[in-house]
């Protein structure tokens, strides 16, 4: 956008050249690494993101060959500890965290709001490096030796005994919070701040106020845990001590501290995701999302009832039984918003015109997979069947339907619903069902298998275990490859649509958001003009009788029609 | 209209500020702008409450599980220091409150200044905090693999005896008492010269680090029960002196970065900088500022004046 107006922009849509946007307007390398662009973050975050969700992933495809035989394949014991340590590290601190806010978040959420740009762009940009030198710290603590902790550094192994490579993998994790905190900090005042004339609360939508919700628990729950493994560091390099038992330490306070941040922390994966399913869902129902202000004040609510549940995840320690109980009724209560939003989707789509798009098949598979994730959980806030599944493969199921079942296909539904928007191109459709199809297939071959053997008694992060169990862990590892093969196949369509995608109009799945108001891909500063809100979020209405249910014509399906309906409304 | 007139035409109608302001290209307006960051700024701040929130959550549930090691240990803390770096940091704060006064109509100089005292204070805070960090770690109450409570003790209380008369409070005596005892049953023998506590000491059975393997089966160490229960003692006092480091080092941490912030305002100031033609980022310097010296009124008497 150096030389051209915004003016010269307008009008050349009818020109042949594609209008100038925010992926062609300066192609330099330097452009794209000192950009200040939400939009181009956004793309570098996804770049990232996806390089840590593909390392991740080959640490889990070690795990389950690994696990196929009862005495193991090729892992030594600790190089088996230090995979599954990487596998759960990478994936929980440099994927499942940023992925919907760092990616989805960033390109949408200022379009969503009708602003500009985020309120601190700047501040967006140095969030990246962060990350990326975050992710470059775990990557050489992993790479350089491996640390064989879990990813839960749980106290006095962190540290005191841990002969691994502990310190630098809990500083990339701490740099790593920091990168969220910024962009937490950025979501919470571009939402107070930056929404467009006439964009109230309660005509944001529902992804704004998951991102607010999200944004709210970053800024609160991660400085503590930073602060708390900064302490593991401390303690292990200076030796100092804090929660170390020997000294008469409470390593218990260390899981105080560290559930505080890390229970929040599942609904920063996850809420993010459900903001993306609203989107999504009322798109291809072309409905208004049923009960709005209940789904608005159940993200918020998940996120207060998240901070005052951590306790159970610490049920089989000297925790008093007292406060287990307490935590235990907690832990049910977060149930209830949660079901707030399953029932009101559901009700979302009854009478809907509901397109079976491929990100509507991700859609499906999240509301499928994270009610089984979220039912599981409530037998783990249980006291007593808790005691029982405490540390088995039943937890492992647990939070793989609720974090790959719900943010994973979260995330990709998202991506496939805004790719559009996001690069101007379609993707294969056909391609994108079969991968959302693979998905869901074989994360439930692989997950399913592990509730029964986590009920049978299995414990997780065990690398050998008795034969009868071979069935359930062979039956799990065909499933991860099945899962693997869905994963791997939009890196090969999506970036196949850049160069061979058909071209997206405005508006191609004909929803409703500001988003779809600006071309595709967007203008570098996102609108040619600030749009003024008057209408509530997700504005469809019913067409006569038979032709179901549209979106309003000021959300048009490309610059023709919007002239059109410009003209039109002149008129009128 | 293109977004360059965009900006100069809100430029043009904020004639009525006192200085013109830049507008970044994402905001509408300076009023939108200026909240921006003032809720920025807040949304920081309390990032910071829950930052030191976990310190002072490990703070408290130690002082309840071994309060009389709390009351014991915290004697060691040098009170004079400490009133004195609240007297220095309290008017630091009030020179940064002036500094956002005078920002708020214009006054650089007057606004260099204060900052410069207010620089000048946080440089104070730091010097003397690193007196009584340099006597902690010579008294060997630094809490790292040669934390030695016992030596600390006989050194404190050959320094300190009670006045004749006076009652010493039974449970502020808790290692001590011990330590008492393991000497009496020739577990620990130490000669402490007046004049040159260093480099005399003699410790017998005390060292109990075991270097190598060999050198556990070498020597092993029966320790009598008096020595024990001291042992147990120090562990405590040591988790008092981490969490003192700890807390009274991060909140060093935000005085140095409250220096540098400071020194780089300063220096705008004295260049006329535009980044610091509007009062605002002054004010946020200042909400910072008055933070850090928020933590420190809370740290000085949880720490200093346990009774």
């Amino acid at each position: 956008m150096s030389t051209a107006t915004l003016k010269d922009v307008g009008k050349s849509h009818d020109n042949v050249k594609e209008p100038l946007n925010y992926l062609n307007a300066t192609n330099t390398i330097k452009s794209w690494l000192f950009t200040v662009d939400h939009k181009r973050i956004a793309i570098m975050y996804l770049v990232a993101v996806s390089v840590a969700f593909l390392l991740g992933g080959l640490a889990a495809g070690m795990i389950r060959v690994e696990l196929t035989v009862p005495k193991g394949q090729f892992l030594t014991n600790d190089a088996y500890n230090k995979v599954f340590t990487a596998h759960g590290v990478v994936m929980i601190f440099f994927f499942l965290i940023p992925a919907v806010p760092a990616v989805l978040g960033n390109f949408v959420l200022p379009l969503m709001l009708g602003a500009r740009d985020l309120a601190f762009p700047r501040l967006n940009l140095l969030s990246f490096y962060v990350y990326s030198a975050a992710l470059v710290m775990g990557l050489a603590a992993i790479i350089g030796g491996g640390v064989d902790t879990g990813w839960t550094f749980y106290t006095p192994y962190s540290s005191v005994y841990s002969n691994s490579n502990v310190a630098l993998t809990i500083m990339a994790a701490f740099v790593a919070g920091f990168s969220s905190i910024f962009t937490g900090l950025n979501f919470i005042v571009t939402i107070h701040k930056m929404r467009a004339p006439g964009m109230t609360w309660f005509k944001m939508p529902l992804f704004a106020w998951a991102m607010y919700a999200t944004s709210v628990i970053i800024m609160l729950g991660t400085p503590v845990v930073a602060i708390t493994l900064a302490l593991v560091v401390v303690e292990r390099t200076l030796g100092f001590g804090i929660f170390s038992p020997e000294i008469g330490g409470d390593p218990v306070l260390f899981q105080h501290l560290f559930w505080f941040y890390s229970h929040p922390a599942v609904y920063i994966m996850v809420l993010p995701a459900m903001g993306v399913i609203n989107e999504v869902i009322a798109a291809n129902s072309k409905k208004r999302i049923f009960g709005y202000e209940f789904v608005a004040f159940s993200t918020m609510a998940i996120a207060v009832f998240g901070f005052i549940v951590w306790g159970h995840h610490m049920f089989a320690t000297s925790q008093s039984m007292y406060l287990g109980l307490v935590f235990s009724v907690l832990s049910f209560l977060v149930a209830v918003p949660s079901a707030v939003k399953i029932f009101n989707w559901a009700t979302t789509m009854y009478k809907g015109s509901v397109e079976l798009t491929s990100h509507m098949l991700y859609a499906f598979g999240f509301l499928g997979l994270f009610t089984i994730g979220g039912l599981t959980g409530l037998y783990l806030s249980s006291l007593a069947t808790d005691i029982h599944l405490t540390a088995t493969y039943f937890v492992v199921a647990h939070f793989h339907y609720v974090m790959v079942g719900g943010t994973a296909m979260g995330f990709l539904a998202g991506l496939h619903f805004w790719w559009p928007k996001m690069t101007g191109r379609m993707y294969s459709e056909i391609w994108g069902k079969v991968s959302a199809v693979l998905v869901f297939l074989g994360f439930n071959l692989t997950f399913l298998p592990q509730f029964v053997v986590g009920y049978l008694g299995m414990p997780r992060r065990y690398h050998f275990y008795p034969p009868e169990f071979q069935l359930w862990h062979v039956m799990s590892t065909g499933g991860a490859f099945v899962l693997g093969v869905g994963f791997l196949l939009p890196a090969f369509y999506l970036v196949h649509s850049l160069k061979h995608g058909e071209k997206a109009g405005n508006n191609p799945w004909r929803a409703v958001g500001l988003e779809w108001l600006t071309m595709s891909p967007p203008d570098t500063h996102n609108f040619h003009e600030l749009p003024v809100v008057t209408w509530e979020a997700y504005e469809y209405f019913q067409e006569s009788h038979h032709g179901g249910d549209v979106a309003p014509s000021r959300f048009p399906f490309d610059d023709e029609e919007l002239h059109l309906a410009a003209d039109e409304e002149v008129h009128v | 209209m293109s977004l360059k007139s965009l900006e100069n035409a809100a430029v043009a109608s904020s004639g009525h500020h006192m200085i013109e302001q830049k507008l970044s290209v994402q905001f509408e307006d300076l009023d939108q702008q200026n909240e921006s960051y003032i809720v920025g700024m807040w949304s920081f701040l309390v990032t910071e409450v829950m930052f030191f929130g976990a310190l002072f959550l490990a703070y408290t549930l130690y002082r309840v599980m071994y309060f009389n090691t709390y009351l014991e240990a915290h004697h060691f803390l040098d009170v004079k220091l400490g009133t004195l770096n609240t007297l220095v940091l309290l008017s630091s704060s009030l020179s940064a409150a002036l500094a956002v006064f005078y920002a708020q109509h214009g006054q650089r100089i007057k606004v260099a200044l204060l900052l410069a005292f207010t620089c000048l204070c946080a440089f104070g805070f730091m010097g003397i905090k690193y007196v009584e960090y340099t006597s902690k770690i010579n008294e060997g109450l630094l809490p790292d693999q040669n934390f030695n409570y016992a030596k600390a003790l006989t050194v404190f209380h050959e320094h300190h005896k009670p006045a004749a008369g006076t009652e010493e409070n039974p449970r502020a005596n808790v290692a001590w008492e011990q330590l008492e005892l393991a000497r009496k049953a020739n577990q620990v023998s130490f000669v402490v010269p007046k004049d040159n506590p260093e480099t005399t000491f003699v410790e017998s059975g005390f060292d109990n680090r075991v270097t190598s393997a060999a050198d556990a089966t070498a020597r092993v160490v029966v320790k009598s029960p008096a020595r024990e229960r001291f042992d147990i003692e120090a562990g405590k006092a040591k988790i008092f002196f981490s969490i003192y480091f700890c807390m009274t080092g991060l909140h060093g941490i935000h005085v140095i970065i409250g220096i540098i912030c400071m020194t780089t305002f300063i220096l705008m100031y004295l260049t006329k900088h535009p980044a610091v033609d509007d009062y605002l980022p002054t004010e946020m310097l200042g909400l910072y500022w008055h933070f850090v010296d928020i933590v420190w009124i809370f740290l000085f008497p949880l720490m200093y004046l346990i009774s």
